[in-house]
């Protein structure tokens, strides 16, 4: 009787995942309003600044099967294409998020010393990436020397680290999602050349 | 065949050896030379992009060497790769005045450059810009400006009924030469050769009282000295002086003028007399 009452769990649960066989035009509309609205936003999450919203919300609010909702996006990404916007795919805490990204330039949201930093590990991690970057040696390169202040190296490793560019293992400083979707490979390379100027 | 003959024809084949040896050096060194190009070029290419510098000599005694290399080069390959030999060179060159020309520039100077280089590489993540959570505040007590018409007597009236207890009019004190001899004989004879704590002190003086007090001592009719929270008051002369660095109070005076008084009469027993040989 038991293994019977289980089946008819199973069912109903299958039975209440709504699969939408085709999404009308109208309903799409409104549709990618809302997605434009969510995957524009900012918010915070455990500590750390994030944009857009996560595969698994996503799947919560609409409701659709994955394959639907992958679908969806993908009609979504010619859609946003034409305003010079693009989707993209990151993965933070060990999930799937979406975010939009301009096509061209867009002011940076650090601050002077916060890019210099950043440039820094970029520097570090591009080079040599196997020797573990580490605050001291981000001191190294900017205290010690005397080209930057002590408090604002931490103050600025501590906006980096909440603004979603940094995280930190251990002692060990490495990229966040926003540092690998704000700098391409060949961006990255570039920060790495002229690192060795500085 | 005559003796002439035979010396004719040894200078022949001398002549004939002596242009195959000449050939055949040409061609080991211009196999040699090639080489040479080849190894500069492998060498300068790799240093350009590790935008490692070669020091001025090193540079030009490369150069001195396949200087008159063109004149050995006959296939098109060896003159392509002289020619991005000497592409090399320049670039070196370029390298080299950069290089001197960064090392002019103050570290503060290369770490701005840094920065902005870094700032044009990036492509910012779009976003609309707000917060996530909505700041809780009291609707009920949030200031608000009203912007009353002069004009409209009635409308201001009506105004200063209704938030009577907002509006305090404003109230212009005007002290006599009289009033301010009278405040100061007032405090000499209440403060003099006394010790006070400082907030006793807020609590007693009216704002016309404090700016007397603050008055008499810029004039050196008082001198106050503080000890710990307590303030000592004694009278100025030339004899009991003291000359040192003057430091100033805030008092912020928290009575009204005519509650003042009461206090005063309260607070002049906790006052501390103090003995004319102490200071």
């Amino acid at each position: 009787m038991e293994e019977t009452h289980q089946k008819d769990d199973t069912n109903e649960q299958e039975s209440e995942i709504i699969l939408p066989p085709s999404i009308s035009d109208e309903e799409k509309g409104i549709l990618f309003k809302e997605l434009t609205t969510i995957l524009s936003r900012k918010w915070e999450k455990e500590k750390t600044i994030v944009f857009g919203s996560s595969e698994m919300d996503l799947l919560l609010a609409t409701g659709f099967d994955i394959g639907t909702l992958r679908e969806v996006i993908e009609e979504y990404k010619s859609f946003i294409h034409i305003l010079g916007l693009e989707v993209i795919e990151f993965i933070f805490d060990e999930e799937r998020w979406y975010c939009l990204k301009t096509d061209y330039y867009a002011p940076s949201e650090l601050q002077q010393s916060e890019l210099v930093i950043l440039g820094v590990v970029v520097g570090f991690l591009e080079v040599d990436k196997p020797k573990p970057v580490t605050t001291e040696r981000i001191k190294e390169k900017l205290v010690v020397m005397g080209k930057m202040k002590e408090y604002l190296v931490d103050a600025s490793l501590r906006r980096l680290l909440r603004f979603g560019y940094l995280q930190r293992k251990q002692n060990e400083w490495l990229y966040n999602y926003r540092t690998l979707i704000e700098f391409g490979e060949e961006e990255r390379k570039k920060i790495a050349e002229e690192f060795r100027k500085i | 065949m005559t003796d002439q003959d035979a010396t004719n024809e040894d200078k022949i084949s001398e002549g004939q050896m002596s242009s195959k040896i000449t050939v055949e050096d040409t061609i080991e060194w211009s196999t040699e030379i090639f080489q040479m190009l080849f190894e500069l070029e492998k060498k300068y290419s790799k240093s350009i992009k590790k935008k490692e510098v070669v020091t001025v000599s090193e540079a030009e005694d490369d150069r001195s060497k396949v200087s008159d290399a063109y004149l050995y080069l006959k296939t098109q390959k060896e003159n392509l790769i002289d020619s991005a030999l000497y592409e090399d060179f320049i670039d070196m060159n370029e390298l080299r005045e950069i290089s001197y020309l960064e090392q002019l520039l103050l570290p503060e100077q290369r770490l701005e450059d840094f920065a902005k280089t870094i700032a044009k590489l990036s492509q910012a993540v779009f976003y609309t810009a707000s917060q996530n959570r909505f700041n809780i505040t009291n609707v009920s007590e949030v200031l608000s400006k009203d912007i009353i018409n002069l004009e409209s007597k009635e409308l201001l009236m009506q105004f200063i009924k209704q938030y009577k207890n907002f509006v305090t009019p404003l109230k212009n004190i005007k002290l006599s030469k009289g009033d301010i001899l009278n405040i100061e004989s007032g405090i000499i004879s209440k403060l003099v050769n006394k010790k006070i704590m400082k907030d006793d002190l807020e609590d007693i003086l009216s704002t016309a009282e404090a700016e007397v007090l603050s008055k008499m001592i810029s004039e050196k009719k008082l001198q106050v000295i503080q000890e710990g929270d307590e303030l000592v008051f004694t009278r100025f002369d030339e004899e009991n002086g003291e000359n040192g660095v003057s430091s100033s109070i805030l008092l912020s005076p928290k009575k009204k003028a005519q509650e003042s008084e009461k206090t005063w009469k309260r607070l002049i027993r906790r006052m501390i007399p103090m003995n004319k040989n102490q200071r």
